[in-house]
């Protein structure tokens, strides 16, 4: 760590490939697949230029975890509309989800949860993964995308139902 | 509830309900074999959900280069280490060490613990005779603010470790008297705390050992090092009792 602070890119290096596993794994569920790489590099790009900012109040894996999250969140910000963050307010996903058949009951055993997160819209996607994954309070979540605590917990119940729709549809399929 | 009350879904979930709207979620659902089958699904898939945050991925390729690529550019140093003045008794404190002391410690028992451990022998002209605690901070900020400057680039640490290192065992002595009446909870919280900064500073200076000119390294030692006397003093402090 001192090495890397320093300036040595080997131990910063060493550093990288040590936490790299679970940054990827965030970035991913957060932004998809397909963005995930160039984001991960850029938390380390950041990491890099803060390290001397890192008190150890936490341990470096925490702070490297919250510097992803707030690096997401701000090319989130960058993306569309508010409309297009989230899912709609209206009844048509509810609507859409709300007849459970005999074949969702069996659903959660082989549920994909990537492909169907992959599936939402980012700001639900981020209020999803957020919440129920990484276990941020409302008031957290609220703080970060800028919106209000009662928009996070529609989004999230939202968010959720999707995801069952997703899901039992997925499991009814094959 | 005449109708299914999916919106409550998830708050009922996660215990987000008050009482009565909890006792109404719970009596829909005795009757409601749909809403169950909506609660049984949300329950497995939030379990999912708290399963997905272990996970680890592979890169399927190398992003090291891409990033070793990125790492010319600036890069932040730390700030310059504050002067560790006497917390004021009305001053805010954060919630850990706030909460549960049962017996206290005078602070003029620190104070002269501290004064003591000093000797009242000090080189630095940043000194005020009421902040014994910055008193032994001074040179430590002195090289930080000589780094912040430019002036320290090539300049040896010099810590002044005699005065610094008896403040700390005193301090640690303190604490460990005291240790007995802490909120065991706090004591952990403690321990973890300094262990990762003392392994910060045997890091800096093992670094230190080999590039003993690196500014950003002096300043990453100052700066831990005052870490570990704030956590100290803060921790003393608080057993002054509520």
């Amino acid at each position: 760590m001192a090495r890397a602070v320093a300036g040595d890119t080997a131990a910063f290096e060493r550093l990288y490939r040590a936490h790299v596993p679970r940054i990827l794994a965030l970035t991913r569920r957060m932004a998809g697949a397909d963005r995930a790489d160039e984001l991960t590099q850029d938390v380390f790009v950041r990491a890099w230029q803060k390290l001397a900012l890192f008190r150890g109040e936490s341990s470096l894996a925490t702070w490297l975890h919250r510097m992803a999250v707030n690096l997401v969140i701000e090319q989130f910000r960058s993306l569309g509309t508010a409309r297009e963050r989230f899912l709609p307010e209206g009844d048509d996903v509810l609507t859409r989800v709300a007849a459970p058949t005999v074949a969702e009951r069996g659903w959660h055993a082989a549920m994909d949860l990537d492909v169907a997160v992959n599936r939402l819209p980012p700001g639900a996607r981020a209020v999803f993964v957020l919440h129920d994954v990484e276990g941020y309070k409302h008031e957290e979540i609220g703080t970060l995308l800028g919106v209000s605590v009662g928009t996070s917990k529609s989004q999230l119940h939202r968010a959720r139902m999707s995801l069952r729709g997703h899901l039992t549809a997925t499991e009814a399929a094959s | 509830m005449s109708t299914h009350p999916l919106d409550l879904v998830s708050d009922y979930l996660d215990d987000g309900l008050d009482t009565a709207a909890r006792a109404a979620v719970d009596a829909h659902l005795a009757e409601c074999e749909h809403c169950r089958a909506v609660l049984t699904d949300l329950t497995a898939l939030r379990g999912a959900a708290t399963a997905w945050r272990d996970a680890e991925v592979t890169p399927p390729a190398d992003l090291w280069p891409g990033i070793a690529a990125r790492l010319s550019g600036p890069r932040e140093i730390a700030p310059p280490v504050a002067p560790l003045a006497a917390t004021p008794a009305s001053a805010p404190r954060t919630a850990w060490y706030q909460r549960r002391w049962s017996v206290g410690l005078p602070e003029l028992a620190l104070a002269a613990t501290l004064l003591a451990a000093l000797g009242g022998t000090l080189l630095w002209p940043r000194v005020t005779p009421s902040a014994p605690a910055a008193d032994v901070m001074a040179p430590i900020i002195a090289e930080a603010d000589a780094f912040d400057s430019g002036a320290a680039q090539v300049t040896p640490v010099n810590f002044a470790d005699a005065q610094y290192d008896a403040a700390v065992v005193d301090l640690e002595r303190v604490l460990r008297e005291q240790r007995d009446r802490l909120d065991p909870r706090t004591v952990v919280v403690l321990e973890r705390n300094l262990r990762v900064i003392d392994e910060a500073i045997r890091e800096a200076r093992e670094a230190l050992a080999t590039d003993p000119a690196n500014a950003l390294l002096n300043a990453h030692l100052a700066g831990a090092r005052q870490r570990k006397l704030d956590l100290l003093r803060r921790a003393a402090l608080i057993t002054e009792g509520d």
